[in-house]
């Protein structure tokens, strides 16, 4: 009997020691365009994009995935900071809009997520993506 | 220790074992199913972005699928790799099973409700990232989650 117990608590050590807290995770919600002419039937009332303006968001990255450009409105900006802030003060105007990112090939997961969280951060619940196609 | 019997005699008292074989037992196929569902769902190879405005749901739908894509691309969904082919039937049989799903257990909204989390390494390319945005896109999924890890400190450099 001795020798069982001591193979279960060496067995019940190993997996205490190997087993891994994974860290917290989190999501950002965005939602997915609608497919072009497939059964994109919404009732004009259910749209309120037709009254607010759309927010464009430009990512762009180089081959090496370094920061090349942010610009929100066709303004360029240097940092997600300054994004958020951008966007933050669009939010007061126009807090329903629909902010669309357009990211380049390079841009890298975290770069589109730091947008996302910027439009996110500042009140956004519209957010949605450019030339996916 | 030696107890005496009423007749006079000894006997060895050992104590009782069973109820603390079976707990440890119970801890160890408890830790071993736990380390084996996180590796099957979470690919440990990745490296999530940092996002802090990152919610964490405490009670998460029940009907989400997970899409792992590595940092060179390769996607996977419970450890098996998808070409992106597979991954659009993949969708759409999920899809379609949602449709079902709300026609017979009375689910209103169930396929549109039902959310993809897409786990991408933070390195990951957009490239990478726009054919699968297209495949949830065609197969009907309206839902989309970015995950990310909502602690700074857990990469060493947050933004690239």
């Amino acid at each position: 009997m001795t020798s069982m117990i001591d193979v279960v608590f060496l067995l019940l050590i190993f997996f205490i020691v190997t087993l891994q807290i994974p860290p917290d995770e989190g999501t950002l919600q965005a939602g997915v365009p609608k497919a072009q002419g497939v059964g994109t039937k919404t009732a004009p009332e259910e749209d309120p994009r037709t009254e607010f303006e759309d927010i464009n968001v430009i990512l762009r990255y180089n081959a090496t995935q370094n920061l090349v450009l942010i610009a929100c409105d066709n303004q360029q900006l240097h940092t997600f900071d300054m994004l958020f802030a951008k966007l933050q003060a669009k939010y007061k105007y126009n807090p329903k809009a629909r902010v669309i990112i357009d990211c380049g090939d390079t841009v890298p997961y975290q770069g589109l997520v730091s947008a996302l969280n910027a439009a996110q951060g500042a009140g956004y619940r519209n957010i949605s993506f450019a030339n996916i196609r | 220790m030696k107890a005496e019997k009423a007749s006079g005699g000894s006997y060895e008292m050992a104590p009782d074992m069973t109820p603390m074989i079976d707990v440890t037992f119970q801890l160890i196929i408890f830790f071993m199913v736990v380390s084996e569902l996180n590796r099957m769902q979470q690919e440990a190879k990745l490296t999530l972005p940092v996002a802090v405005q990152g919610f964490v749901e405490e009670n998460p739908n029940k009907l989400r699928l997970i899409i792992n894509v590595e940092q060179d691309g390769t996607i996977k969904i419970y450890g098996q790799i998808f070409n992106q082919a597979q991954l659009r039937r993949h969708l759409q049989v999920q899809h379609k099973l949602l449709k079902d799903l709300e026609r017979q257990a009375n689910l209103e909204g169930a396929a549109q409700t039902a959310p993809i989390v897409l786990r991408a390494d933070r390195l990951c390319k957009f490239e990478n990232i726009r054919g699968i945005l297209r495949v949830i896109q065609e197969a009907g999924f309206e839902r989309l989650q970015f995950a990310a890890y909502t602690d700074p400190s857990v990469v060493p450099r947050a933004a690239p």
